[in-house]
């Protein structure tokens, strides 16, 4: 009667994202368009600021500020999202086994589906604004699959240490704040001093960013060697991370948030 | 027929400890549950009985499988276990539908396993109409029942009761009863009920363990084990140290 295995698992997790982004849809009277209307007045707000006030970019900064914009937001979202997900479902946790890796799992599920209409908006804006379809673009999805990676890196480790250490959560999102500044959302890396350029290299996001810009932008491929390398280490954080999950597995129903 | 058998699930010595911050640096050790021994046999109701804050909730848990001990072993001989569980994890703004199939599926059941069964959820749960409706608006009975109603489908070897027969009004607490006494005696199925209502306990449990002070005081069969928590609760007088006696 009772099923458990791999299969299993893979459905609930597909099920539960699912249900957990139609929720979110139902909690607002606008429902999915949010996911339009946010990227949309985030760019706003920082074209408003860099493109206008501060007189920055140029004729392309609009589309060059969204693939930014789009791809950070992706990030930072499913990695705040993850890093709760285990202590949020500690009652869950408390009333049935299973492994515990699903439901950073599932927070990485739900906020693909809310990229995929940001991923929408950015397709038409690119058009828009004469970046056409090229060769290059069939390359997108190999991105987008780093990006899970690289999410995924962050968000398995944190998931398993906010349970126990809660302080672990507000400290992310402060990290994540200094890495969206350095990651050159609103600026061109490549006009920093080469020494500058090698310091901020060490932020992933910003090969994610430059690379999702060469391809959907000027129809280049990405440097295959820095992707390869941040695939590489996103793969072992992202296996420790879950090695650390199963290995704490007995102890996140005793976490008693108090 | 218990004693000819082999147990399902054995106990000895358990122990569970929680670690309770105090400050920064400090915490503090707290044992939940320190000395437990029991035999749970195939088709056995049993009951267990004490105070609120004995650790009867844990004992549940480590049975479930979602704790394990801190000392002393348990052995589960290949059995699963569930705990019947009356919320988990209901999204407000989905329907009762959708939420019997999440819920189910958390439970471990598969979607189409849920989706055959639902007439019964729903027949059983009471919703009628309602169940396509969001539970943000159902009363806090209305989700009980559902709760219940999609637990009921989960049929593993041992159910896990935590004294949820005691939710919604009189007559859902009823029929609840009714349900698990039927599948006990039709399905041969093995509970495990905690609760400090002795005649609860009378009335679903053919055997019993008493714990007090995170220590099991007496096991055996639930009269024996209820009239020395009877006796206690008046006198406050413990029975002397009796070693495990499987019934």
């Amino acid at each position: 009667m009772v099923v458990m295995g791999f299969r299993h698992y893979k459905n609930l997790v597909l099920h539960k994202a699912w249900a957990d982004f139609r929720a979110e849809a139902e909690r607002t009277y606008l429902g999915v368009a949010w996911w339009v209307l946010d990227p949309l007045i985030n760019l706003g707000v920082y074209y408003l600021v860099f493109g206008v006030i501060f007189s920055q970019g140029g004729p392309d900064f609009v589309p060059f500020l969204l693939v930014g914009l789009v791809t950070w937001r992706f990030f930072e979202a499913t990695v705040v999202r993850a890093s709760n997900s285990i202590l949020q479902n500690v009652s869950m946790i408390r009333q049935v086994a299973f492994p515990k890796v699903i439901f950073p799992l599932i927070s990485v599920a739900t906020c693909l589906l809310e990229y995929a209409f940001s991923l929408a908006l950015l397709f038409v804006v690119l058009i828009f604004y004469g970046h056409h379809p090229s060769l290059s673009w069939v390359v997108f999805p190999v991105l987008v699959t780093v990006q899970v990676g690289l999410v995924l890196a962050f968000a398995l480790p944190l998931a398993a240490a906010v349970p126990f250490v809660p302080d672990m959560y507000k400290l992310v999102t402060q990290v994540l704040r200094i890495m969206f500044y350095m990651s050159g959302v609103f600026f061109d890396i490549h006009r920093l001093s080469p020494k500058l350029q090698f310091v901020l290299g060490f932020n992933p996001m910003v090969h994610v960013i430059g690379a999702v810009r060469a391809v959907l932008m000027r129809g280049e491929w990405p440097s295959w060697p820095v992707m390869a390398a941040v695939c590489g280490v996103s793969a072992l954080a992202a296996l420790l991370g879950a090695l650390v999950i199963r290995r704490l597995d007995p102890l996140f129903a005793k976490r008693i948030a108090r | 027929m218990s004693g000819t058998k082999e147990p399902v699930i054995r106990l000895r010595n358990v122990g569970v400890s929680y670690w309770l911050r105090q400050s920064l640096f400090r915490r503090r050790k707290f044992w939940a549950l320190r000395d437990v021994s029991f035999d749970l046999y195939e088709g056995d109701s049993l009951g267990v009985i004490g105070k609120n804050g004995v650790g009867k909730s844990t004992l549940l848990r480590l049975l479930a499988g979602v704790m394990s001990p801190d000392c002393g072993t348990l052995e589960n001989r290949g059995v699963s276990t569930s705990l019947l569980s009356l919320n988990l994890g209901f999204l407000p703004y989905l329907s009762g539908r959708e939420n019997a199939i999440l819920g189910g599926m958390f439970q471990g059941m598969s979607r189409e396993e849920i989706e055959s069964k639902m007439d019964a959820i729903v027949q059983f749960a009471e919703l009628d109409e309602f169940i396509d409706q969001p539970v943000s608006s159902y009363s806090s009975g209305m989700k009980a029942r559902l709760g219940f109603a999609v637990a009921f489908q989960v049929q593993p070897d041992v159910v896990l009761i935590d004294e949820v027969i005691g939710v919604g009004d009189a007559d859902f607490q009823q029929k609840s009863v009714a349900v698990m006494k039927e599948r006990m005696r039709a399905h041969d199925t093995t509970i495990v009920f905690v609760s400090h209502s002795a005649p609860l306990i009378r009335e679903l449990c053919n055997r019993a363990v008493w714990i007090e002070d995170r220590v099991v005081q007496t096991e055996g069969g639930a009269e024996t084990v209820l009239a020395a928590y009877d006796r206690f609760l008046k006198t406050g007088e413990k029975p002397q140290a009796s070693p495990a006696d499987p019934a």
